[in-house]
């Protein structure tokens, strides 16, 4: 029973969290970051770490629904606006949904075959591969420009802009600095471009998912081949992922990349708490925030893969509940009006957290985002606000 | 094409802006060492007046020790729920 009350109340908070566009699970975890000195006891290490694994996963399955019904992403669902918010004007918005659900259910499955080798494999290659790390993650820059398929040039640009950004940000005397720099380019910027672009949302149409299953093939493998690379290497999260995953596995189509977007999305999360336990590094905000409340044991490990398997058993009816109780009223809602609302959410919370230099941090990084968007350049190239900063510390000269 | 290109001078501009903040805001703190601890990856100094620890990466030995007046400048941060000093600037004042 004392199990239960974190477990549903991480469920109801990583509801809330994936619901609210422009939230990432960071800004989350940097919020109960700051709680933790009021609630924090060796009594209470184990219901904390419940809350927080559950609350993680759940926004993992909801996060989607307003990158698709809003165009509002995060970093981590930036690639999924796109072809999720191209089914949404054909009407297909849950359907959408439905297929990043699969995709989650799909890494919650795999984990159990990615963790064993996990286990095993990775104590005995992490010190080489920290001493490789820029290398490797020069490697992925390369990778990623060359996959362009438009301009390779405006790609170039883009990231070394966000690079600059992510360096002037990291040294600026700011508190909580991620939070305006990841806001301004994914969350703000898309809003404002959607603002802009006067959507109209056409009647949404519930109809029953029919996926062969042999396509779900592709994506699986995908999602097992790639998990490693974003859970090792700092800057490289699920959209990266997602891009090197379907170069390795050939071309993808819209449904089966979607499928991709959401493994890859949860996987990315519940790895991070292997990865804590076995490397003690923390690649996700959830897995930070519990590397401050204690060093993982075998048996906190075990109850985080059971808190994951509990919340991904609750989070597919609430998300599949949630969605269409949107596809149903979405043509209904004034869409300015609630995207001007969440823009100036946003505003509140970073002149909060992060003060005047945040506001002015957060202007920029959002005047980064436009550009990206008006250059028709892929998202994540924006992720050179982390990657070059990363890149230029663990190079070995 | 036209909002493409204002978008993008207004990036430069605000990177560049964003920069200068970051060269002229940083303040510099002194303070006395009371202990100072090297480990293979970093280094630990404990100060008299600050409850906040000051850690200095990818360095294997300064010339410090208890009791020197030390100049720094770095970022605040929660580590392990204990305050610390992440330092990107050191001067020994004596």
């Amino acid at each position: 029973m004392l199990y239960l009350i974190p477990l549903l109340l991480g469920i109801f908070a990583g509801t809330l969290t994936g619901l609210t566009p422009g939230i990432h699970i960071n800004l989350v975890a940097i919020l109960t970051l700051s709680l933790l000195p009021a609630i924090y006891s060796p009594q209470t290490t184990n219901y904390l770490l419940i809350f927080i694994t559950a609350m993680a996963i759940t926004h993992t399955f909801l996060d989607f629904i307003p990158a698709i019904f809003l165009g509002a992403p995060d970093e981590d669902t930036g690639l999924g606006t796109l072809p999720g918010h191209e089914l949404l004007l054909f009407g297909q918005g849950h359907h959408a949904l439905k297929l990043t659900i699969i995709g989650s259910t799909i890494a919650t499955i795999s984990l159990f075959l990615i963790v064993p080798i996990f286990l095993i494999i990775i104590p005995k290659i992490f010190p080489f591969l920290q001493r490789m790390m820029a290398f490797i993650l020069i490697w992925a820059i390369i990778f990623l420009i060359y996959s362009e398929k438009e301009s390779k040039t405006k790609a170039i640009l883009i990231f070394i802009l966000a690079g600059f950004l992510g360096l002037a940000t990291l040294n600026l005397d700011i508190k909580q600095p991620l939070l305006p720099l990841l806001t301004g380019l994914f969350g703000t910027s898309t809003i404002i471009h959607s603002i802009k672009s006067k959507t109209i949302i056409p009647k949404q149409k519930i109809e029953k998912l029919n996926i062969n299953k042999k396509e779900l093939i592709k994506p699986t493998i995908a999602t097992i081949l790639v998990s490693p690379i974003c859970s090792f290497f700092p800057g490289l999260g699920s959209s990266q992922a997602a891009i090197i995953g379907s170069e390795i596995t050939g071309k993808l189509n819209r449904e089966q990349f979607l499928v991709l977007l959401g493994s890859i999305n949860t996987i990315v999360m519940s790895i991070s708490f292997v990865t804590l336990f076995l490397i003690q590094k923390s690649r996700t905000g959830a897995a930070f925030v519990i590397s401050q409340i204690t060093t993982l044991s075998t048996t906190n490990l075990i109850t985080i893969f059971i808190t994951i398997i509990l919340s991904t058993i609750l989070a597919i009816p609430i998300a599949l509940t949630i969605s269409k109780l949107i596809a149903k009223n979405i043509h209904k809602i004034p869409y300015t009006k609630i995207s001007t609302t969440i823009l100036i959410f946003l505003i509140i919370i970073i002149f909060i957290f992060s003060g005047i230099l945040g506001l002015i941090t957060l202007a920029v990084a959002t005047t980064i985002g436009l550009t990206c968007i008006e250059f028709q350049t892929r998202r994540s190239f924006l992720m050179g606000a982390i990657l070059i900063p990363t890149i230029i510390f663990y190079l070995p000269f | 094409m036209k909002l493409q290109k204002i978008t993008f001078i207004l990036s430069l501009l605000g990177i560049l802006f964003l920069i200068f903040l970051a060269q002229t805001t940083k303040q510099t703190q002194t303070d006395t060492i009371q202990s100072i601890q090297f480990s293979d990856d970093k280094i630990t100094i404990k100060l008299e007046n600050n409850s906040a620890e000051l850690i200095l990466f990818d360095i294997s030995y300064i010339n410090l020790s208890k009791g020197d007046i030390i100049k720094f400048q770095g970022r605040k941060d929660v580590y392990k729920n204990k305050e610390q000093i992440t330092v990107d600037k050191l001067l020994c004042s004596t």
